[in-house]
């Protein structure tokens, strides 16, 4: 009480302290001009961020276009990927880009091509790779690296391309692909999303593995490891870079109904049974959004058995997928659900993203039962949620949802941690199926962390991922669901919501098929020959099938080995001999060891023996990954000694329809060579200060925040106050003469 | 003659009215500098009370922020305490710490958000090289150097390398416009030099090297 009466006192005090000497002063800060300043037209570059580690010396990013090659013969599909290095510099140039793939691609093999000659690529273990390709660079010879950052980030360096010049780099890669309530997918991702790490902000490129002190790393070749961040292309200045082509061949080994893309328009042209020619129909398109393509095998009596073969050396690969007959419609599940739906509505969902999100989650609202309970947590930087536990499905809280979700904007970071949570901490009540449906685009960096959260507080739960937008991270989405034990589902655009809903759907409404083994009819007798994907066969929801993949030693093709499926009165056998011979099935399968031996990692193996065990793996199968890398190298000097080499990273086009200022700070896109060039002939002043250009060597994590506002009213007040006085002098002026007037006129 | 009378009192009415909205008017501007001048002998008392080991002491009964920093600006013998937060209500009262960013005195990216007009003007008079000095509630000072100002769009995020040890003060900019929310935000950035221990603010004792962790 004491304190508000002082504070009042001291109020009127200090009001009449302060009349003064704020208005004057404010009229003098109109003639001090700020320190460091350029004129208001100048302002737009002055924000940018970067500077450029030589003061004077600016090089635009080598351009890049992008050819793909895709060939599919029955699950699986083998890509080759062109990527084109142009210089337009008088500069020898390091040019970096980093592409995504899908995240179970292995990628195996890469040459580069440069004018007639073509130079393999080896595998080797990654930091005498790095050490090498560094020698090489500083040598002058040309030469190129693939390293895997995340299971689905690759990069790619090429040194010492010469001025004017054109490198190709051709990579070659091996994907299963998925089945799923009819439908064969494929998707290759042509952007890399850039991700929010809740510790460090906004990282374009992911955390790449800096190594510690001791390892044997020489510290100026730690120094030249690649910056982690990539410039994102300013796609409100300039359009698109990056076209692309893209050709595929489809050989499904079975008769097809329809063949279709969600994301482009495309051409199909039929070459015979159960094959087709895919080609784009805009011919090259722009890299900002992922290539989906779906194909749908004609329906037959026999169940849908699709596997295949491949020997190498004393070795025999093979992948099976299997279809369990859908269970009875009339087993609908009855017990009532608690649904708990989470969405993501950080910065990288803004654009068409956050609108997919919310007509899914509207279908979702619509579709529930009224003996359903649910609630919905959404969150960015903050969580909130609708209600505070989940609650009845009734048509007043459906529609409370939906005006909710309705004033759902998407911005802010990731901070994802707390929604799962909140979601998993809200015990269900007794006898009721919980199941966590998480809609986003899992642009977060602290996966692992994630995952381990869902394992810990799972229980009897079940998380369900819908992945949105134009590049989500499905690697993330993927593994969230397997660690959930539910299943993932990818909207690429609002026109598929719908469908995959209702796909969705189907899922969480059908009960699964639990409890699926496997055997393989000589497994005692060559136990260490034999190793198999996934060890225990995860539920199975409506529509989806088995997929395995097996090592067995060659002899088992002789032996005519088979492989036995059950579950509960469910049984399949597949003959060995009955598999077709394909290509890549071992990339296949080191590709699902070396996720396993990754995963043992969460499990407490212990770190070396992984790390030993996965570069063994790529280094017999030729793969990149996290301890192996692709090295070519030329053996003959290219750069004349004497000239220098410039580092640039090619810019990363923004994903389709997502804005630049909502997931960048304003300034910090770099454009394409030309508007770097007009940049780098700012004026000399700006230069001296050294903040207007683009740095090509870019620091490690950005921070962005949204600035505060920073003025009062108070002008307004004191210019609307003076006004009605001035009125009301000048009214009393006018009024009381001509009263005087008017008296004596009267008298 | 009594029509005239009445029309004179509606007059002399309507006088009286204005005039009372002018000063009415008048005095809620005046308010605002008197708030924020007044709060800040509040918050100094508050801060006092910080320093000697209480969390989060709030400067009257209903505030719903506390302070978690002094900045001293020596050049232009500016001396406030910063809050928690950048709500308006909050800014009415003395400058804010923007959330998000590394605490005030912290190294990392830490940033403060305050009026143009009340407590932060005398940004526009900060030169490169001025001393900008942060109190933390552990009483050890951090000094800083002023670098640069930019201008940047409040209308988009603003991003910064975050490794990178910086203290930023943000206010509206122009600093002469009339009408208050406006996009553009001038930054002033100052770089850490060392950080004094409680005993001594002036004489640079226990100096830690920037950016070394404390």
């Amino acid at each position: 009480m004491n304190v508000r009466l002082l504070n009042v006192l001291c109020t009127s005090l200090a009001a009449a302290l302060f009349a003064l000497p704020i208005s004057t002063g404010s009229a003098q800060t109109a003639d001090t001009s700020p320190p460091g300043l350029m004129t208001l037209g100048d302002v737009q570059r002055g924000q940018l961020l970067f500077r450029t580690t030589e003061p004077g010396r600016y090089v635009p990013a080598p351009l890049v276009a992008t050819e793909v090659d895709i060939d599919v013969g029955g699950i699986v599909a083998r890509a080759t990927l062109k990527q084109y290095f142009v210089n337009p510099t008088k500069d020898w140039l390091e040019g970096r880009y980093v592409f995504p793939l899908p995240e179970n691609a292995a990628v195996d093999r890469m040459k580069i091509v440069i004018g007639e000659r073509v130079i393999e690529a080896r595998i080797a273990e990654r930091i005498a790779a790095r050490r090498a390709y560094e020698a090489a660079k500083k040598s002058g010879r040309r030469a190129a690296l693939v390293e895997q950052h995340r299971p689905n980030v690759f990069s790619n360096n090429v040194a010492n391309i010469p001025p004017g010049g054109r490198i190709a780099v051709e990579l070659h890669y091996v994907q299963r692909l998925n089945y799923d309530s009819g439908k064969f997918s494929l998707r290759f991702p042509l952007v890399v999303a850039p991700r929010f790490d809740p510790a460090g902000g906004v990282r374009h490129l992911v955390k790449q593995p800096v190594p510690k002190n001791g390892d044997g790393m020489p510290a100026p070749l730690r120094a030249a490891l690649p910056p982690q961040i990539v410039p994102v292309h300013n796609n409100e200045q300039a359009p698109p870079l990056n076209p692309v082509t893209l050709n595929l061949t489809l050989d499904a080994g079975m008769a097809l109904n329809a063949v279709s893309s969600a994301t482009h328009k495309i051409d199909v042209s039929n070459t015979g049974t159960g094959k087709r020619r895919v080609t784009l129909d805009a011919k090259t398109v722009p890299a900002d959004r992922d290539f989906t393509l779906f194909w749908t095998p004609k329906l037959t009596a026999e169940p849908l058995v699709a596997a295949f073969r491949e020997t190498i050396g004393k070795d025999v690969f093979v992948t099976a997928l299997v279809m369990p007959p859908a269970p009875q419609d009339n087993a609908r599940r009855s017990r009532p659900r608690d649904i708990v739906f989470i969405l993501d509505r950080s910065g990288s969902m803004g654009g068409v993203s956050i609108h997919a999100a919310r007509s899914a989650l509207d279908a979702a609202i619509d579709r529930l039962d009224p003996q359903d309970r649910f609630n919905l947590i959404r969150f960015s930087n903050e969580t909130d949620s609708l209600f505070t536990h989940a609650m009845p499905a009734t048509d007043t809280n459906r529609l409370f949802a939906k005006m909710y979700l309705r004033d759902t904007r998407a911005v802010g970071g990731t901070v994802m941690r707390p929604a799962l949570h909140a979601a998993l901490n809200d015990k269900p009540e007794e006898g009721r199926l919980r199941q966590v449906v998480f809609v986003t685009d899992g642009a977060v960096s602290n996966e692992t962390q994630l995952f381990r959260d869902i394992y810990q507080r799972l229980g009897n739960s079940r998380l369900f991922t819908i992945g949105i937008g134009s590049a989500p991270n499905s690697y993330f989405m993927r593994k969230a669901a397997e660690a959930g034990r539910g299943a993932f589902v990818y909207i690429p655009d609002v026109a598929q919501v719908k469908a995959r809903m209702t796909t969705m759907f189907g899922k969480l409404e059908r009960p699964a098929l639990t409890g699926i083994s496997y055997a393989w009819s000589n497994d005692k007798a060559d136990q260490s020959l034999q190793e198999s994907f996934p060890a225990a066969i995860p539920d199975l929801y409506f529509g989806a099938p088995v997929v395995l993949v097996s090592r067995l030693p060659a002899a088992a093709l002789d032996r005519n080995d088979f492989l036995t499926l059950s579950a509960g009165n469910w049984k399949s056998e597949l003959r060995l001999a009955d598999t077709r011979p394909a290509e890549g099935i071992g990339t296949l399968w080191a590709r699902d060891k070396i996720m396993a031996l990754s995963d043992s990692l969460r499990d407490g193996a212990p770190k070396s023996a992984v790390k030993d065990a996965i570069a063994k793996i790529g280094l017999t199968h030729s793969l990149v990954t996290r301890y192996t890398s692709l090295l070519a190298t030329e053996i003959t000097v290219a750069r004349p000694k004497g000239a220098p080499l410039v580092t640039g990273d090619t810019p990363v086009n923004l994903l389709h329809g997502g804005r630049f200022g909502t997931t960048m700070g304003a300034g910090m896109g770099i454009g394409p060579g030309k508007a770097m060039l007009k940049r780098s002939a700012a004026p000399p002043s700006l230069r001296a200060r050294g903040s207007a250009v683009a740095e090509l060597k870019l620091p490690v994590a950005m921070k962005s925040v949204y600035l505060p506002a920073g003025a009062t009213p108070f002008f307004v007040h004191l210019a609307i106050g003076f006004g009605l006085l001035m009125i009301a002098a000048i009214v009393f002026v006018v009024v009381v003469p001509s009263r005087r007037s008017s008296l004596r006129r009267a008298a | 003659m009594t029509r005239f009378l009445s029309g004179r009192t509606a007059l002399l009415a309507a006088v009286l009215l204005l005039a009372a909205g002018g000063v009415w008017q008048v005095g809620s501007a005046l308010f605002i500098p008197a708030k924020a001048a007044v709060a800040q002998i509040l918050l100094h008392r508050a801060w006092d009370r910080t320093l000697t080991g209480e969390d989060r002491v709030k400067p009257w009964p209903w505030a719903d922020t506390w302070p978690v920093a002094r900045l001293k600006l020596p050049d232009t013998g500016t001396d406030l305490i910063v809050l928690a937060g950048t709500s308006g209500q909050a800014l009415a009262f003395g400058p804010g710490h923007v959330g998000g960013t590394a605490a005030p005195g912290r190294p990392g990216l830490s940033m403060i958000g305050g009026h143009r007009d009340t407590h932060l003007k005398a940004l526009a008079r900060l030169k490169p090289g001025s001393r900008v000095e942060i109190q933390r509630p552990d009483g050890a000072t951090r000094v800083y150097r002023m670098e640069s100002a930019t201008i940047a769009d409040s209308r988009r995020p603003w991003a910064a390398p975050e490794d990178r040890d910086q203290l930023v003060l943000v206010t509206c900019y122009p600093f002469e416009a009339l009408i208050p929310g406006g996009p553009l935000r001038y930054l002033v950035h100052a770089v850490p030099l060392y950080t004094a221990d409680v005993s001594s603010t002036h004489q640079p004792t226990g100096i830690s090297p920037t950016g070394a962790p404390y």
